[in-house]
């Protein structure tokens, strides 16, 4: 089977520093194209072994259709550290998340080739992702992060399916998907075994990676609604549990619900059974609570991932040091919604408004921060 | 010998990202004398990689002229992973981010290892001495195993440098005045240097058992001779820091009158035929570096100068005031001694016990540190 692997020189921030990605391709080109990349976020450990057993399974299979995968997304990032930490979210020198601020190619794709849109949806999805590749090539960037973001955006932006790797901080396994692709990806969430499909409706929060492969669509879509314009890109972030979920077992388990998803989707070949039956729901992400923590303290958790609670419900406390008397320590953290705890926050020493926990309802949750995803 | 460019890759912990230094190299391969330079080793420290940008265009002349009679090695960038570290837009180049290590400490101490390799191998000849300890110095850091990447960055430079019979390391302060930091054992060796340059402040001190670059290259020498006084064994280094004034003084107007001198001393030392002209006269007495007293935050503030950099300061003045814009009151900074004011912080906040300034002391104080 054919398998290329490439290196592709980045812009080097200094003399005597250079960087690089890895790419491994494999397929005929025959079928559909997935892009995977893994761990945009540098430290979202998960994610690289993911990749290094979805990489063992690639090498065994008969692929049709094409797969680019980078085993690991950001070279920048993992080279970040300070003080013996690790620090892989945001660029250091820009303050930029590394899985914001993606280019929106919409106004320069509708500029090139929107009005010559047609009628056949086949011949428009080509015409747009040649446009896409076209404005991507024609951005002026400057800083490093933006480079690594493009780089990485050229190779997903002509796939029909792109699936970002990443993973929480203590989570279930989760997806997000763009509400223009439920349930279109109904088996993506089957075949994963997702606990729980967060479904957004607004892509406006400072453009994710997978959002930039589909808002292109979107946009397009609302501009020239009488044109034939598919949702040609299935974009999921997949957030593969917590930062310590980093076993062998968990790993090559989650890279064949990939496998199979992929099968199921003509991009390898061979029999991917039948749709498992979904393990958890898909929520509007505006039905998830995300609980802050009212003050600031140790916090110590009344519930487990996975446990059902109901509006209400005490899920944690949060105990002040410097409380003078034990009886006032403790403060209560309840449960803005009925819902399913799916993660919790990684350091038990919180400060006043950091996340607690996310909760995912089917209700929408009042009185939340204006950005669901955060910066 | 026509110039050659050398790129020697670093080993990187870190996927997808590479290191590497260019090394130039002029004249015969162990020719004498052999003069190592480089630059940035504080990666901040900008004026002596521009100071080299400038030198290599002449000796890549000289060079071609055959007037390169010795053996030059240049690093015009010493420290590639410093000078990729930005946080928040300042570049931090001082410490590894990673390790918090000073770039300029921890170089590999040779001195044990070297001790032992040459004892019963030392005779009267000091020639024949100066190629055994280096012959040493070079096996005991190849014996080492460095796996980090600062560490494994400081052997390589060590590695180029240390059979060298110059060795100048360029670097800069925040705001200071040329000034040039000597080891007792090259002194008044590196007289010729220090007039040269025309430093402000020359500074001798007797090697610093952090283990600076330079140290590295004194330390072992004098501990050699401190172990066997009855042979013949002269430093085989004269090892200098040339503190190319502050970090953003990197002008032309500037540093292409330093690469000159560097040149001339280079020829004056014979690495490069030629007449260097006569010696500029020193510009100041070398001082002691315990005269040199460094001033720390009483309190925390915000400082306003009443003296500028270049300045001299009498004992008892108040040469500066700490602003708390809160109380408002100004706490006065009385000069300590009499001298100038030779190097600053650039930032204008100080913390209570934060250094902020220095002042070169004329004579030797009592408690000074």
């Amino acid at each position: 089977m054919s398998h290329r692997i490439e290196t592709i020189a980045l812009d080097s921030p200094a003399p005597g520093t250079s960087r690089e990605l890895l790419v491994h391709r494999f397929g005929r080109g025959d079928g559909p194209k997935a892009y995977i990349q893994a761990a945009i976020h540098a430290g979202e450990t998960p994610a690289l072994l993911v990749a290094h057993h979805l990489l063992a399974q690639l090498e065994e299979a008969e692929i049709p259709g094409e797969v680019v995968l980078v085993p690991f997304a950001n070279p920048v990032g993992l080279a970040q550290r300070v003080q013996g930490h690790h620090l892989g979210r945001y660029n250091l020198d820009s303050g930029v998340n590394f899985n914001r601020g993606m280019a929106d190619l919409s106004d320069a794709v509708d500029a090139a080739v929107g009005e010559g849109l047609g009628s056949d949806a086949r011949i428009n999805v080509a015409i747009i992702r040649e446009a896409m590749a076209e404005a991507l090539a024609g951005l002026r960037l400057a800083r490093e992060g933006s480079l690594l973001k493009t780089a990485l955006l050229g190779m997903a932006c002509d796939a029909d399916i792109v699936l970002d790797l990443h993973c929480a901080q203590r989570a279930l396994l989760h997806l997000f998907l763009d509400e223009s692709l439920w349930p279109q990806a109904a088996d993506l969430h089957a075949d994963l075994a997702s606990a729980v499909t967060l479904i957004e409706s607004d892509t406006g929060s400072g453009l994710a990676f997978d959002h930039a492969c589909t808002v292109v669509w979107r946009t397009l879509q609302q501009r020239h609604p009488v044109k034939a314009i598919p949702d040609a890109c299935l974009a999921a972030t997949v957030e593969l549990r917590g930062f310590g979920d980093v076993d062998e077992t968990t790993a090559a388990t989650d890279a064949a619900g990939i496998m199979r998803f992929l099968r199921r989707r003509g991009v390898i070949a061979g029999d991917p059974g039948p749709l498992p039956e979904p393990v958890g729901q898909a929520h509007p992400l505006e039905a998830v609570g995300f609980v802050e923590a009212p003050a600031t303290g140790v916090v110590t958790y009344r519930v487990a991932l996975g446990d059902l609670v109901r509006h209400g419900d005490v899920v944690a406390e949060i105990v002040d040091p410097a409380a003078h008397h034990a009886d006032a320590a403790r403060t209560q953290v309840t449960s803005p919604t009925d819902g399913l705890v799916y993660e919790l926050a990684d350091r038990r020493f919180l400060w006043r408004g950091e996340t607690v926990c996310h909760i995912a309802g089917q209700e929408p949750v009042a009185g939340q921060r204006a950005n669901l995803l955060g910066d | 010998m026509v110039h050659v460019t050398e790129r020697i890759d670093l080993p990187t912990a870190s996927l997808g990202t590479g290191r590497h230094l260019l090394v130039h190299r002029f004249g015969t391969p162990g020719a004498r004398p052999k003069a190592y330079l480089h630059a940035g080793l504080h990666a901040a420290e900008l004026p002596g990689i521009v100071v080299l940008d400038h030198l290599l265009d002449r000796l890549a002349e000289a060079d071609a002229a055959g007037q390169v009679t010795g053996e030059i090695v240049v690093v015009p960038f010493a420290n590639p992973i410093g000078l990729a570290q930005q946080v928040l837009m300042e570049a931090q180049g001082r410490y590894d981010l990673d390790t918090n290590r000073n770039y300029n400490r921890g170089f590999p101490d040779l001195i044990e290892g070297v001790l032992e390799r040459v004892d019963g191998r030392l005779g009267d000849d000091p020639v024949a001495n100066v190629a055994t300890v280096r012959t040493a110095m070079a096996d005991t850091l190849a014996d080492r195993c460095d796996a980090r990447e600062p560490e494994v960055l400081k052997a390589v430079l060590l590695g180029l440098s240390l059979d060298a019979d110059i060795v100048l390391d360029l670097h800069s302060a925040w705001e200071a005045l040329l000034h040039v930091l000597v080891s007792d054992s090259n002194w008044p060796d590196a007289e010729d240097l220090t007039r040269q340059m025309g430093a402000e402040v020359v500074l001798i001190d007797r090697g610093n058992r952090m283990m600076t670059f330079k140290s590295a290259h004194v330390l072992v020498w004098k501990a050699v001779a401190r172990a066997w006084p009855d042979q013949p064994v002269p430093p085989g280094a004269m090892a200098a820091v040339v503190e190319l004034r502050g970090q953003r003084d990197v002008d032309d107007h500037l540093t292409r009158p330093a690469a000159d001198a560097l040149f001339h001393f280079l020829q004056r030392r014979d690495v490069i035929a030629g007449h260097p002209g006569p010696l500029p006269p020193a510009l100041c007495p070398a001082r002691s570096n315990r005269a040199l007293w460094r001033l720390f935050g009483e309190t925390f503030g915000i400082l306003v100068y009443h003296r500028d950099l270049g300045d001299r300061v009498t004992q008892g003045e108040t040469f500066c005031h700490i602003v708390d814009p809160e109380t408002r009151r100004r706490t006065p900074v009385v000069a300590p001694i009499d001298g100038l004011l030779y190097a600053r912080r650039s930032h204008r906040f100080t913390r209570q016990g934060q250094y902020f300034c220095a002042i070169a002391g004329d004579e030797l104080h009592e408690g000074a540190s």
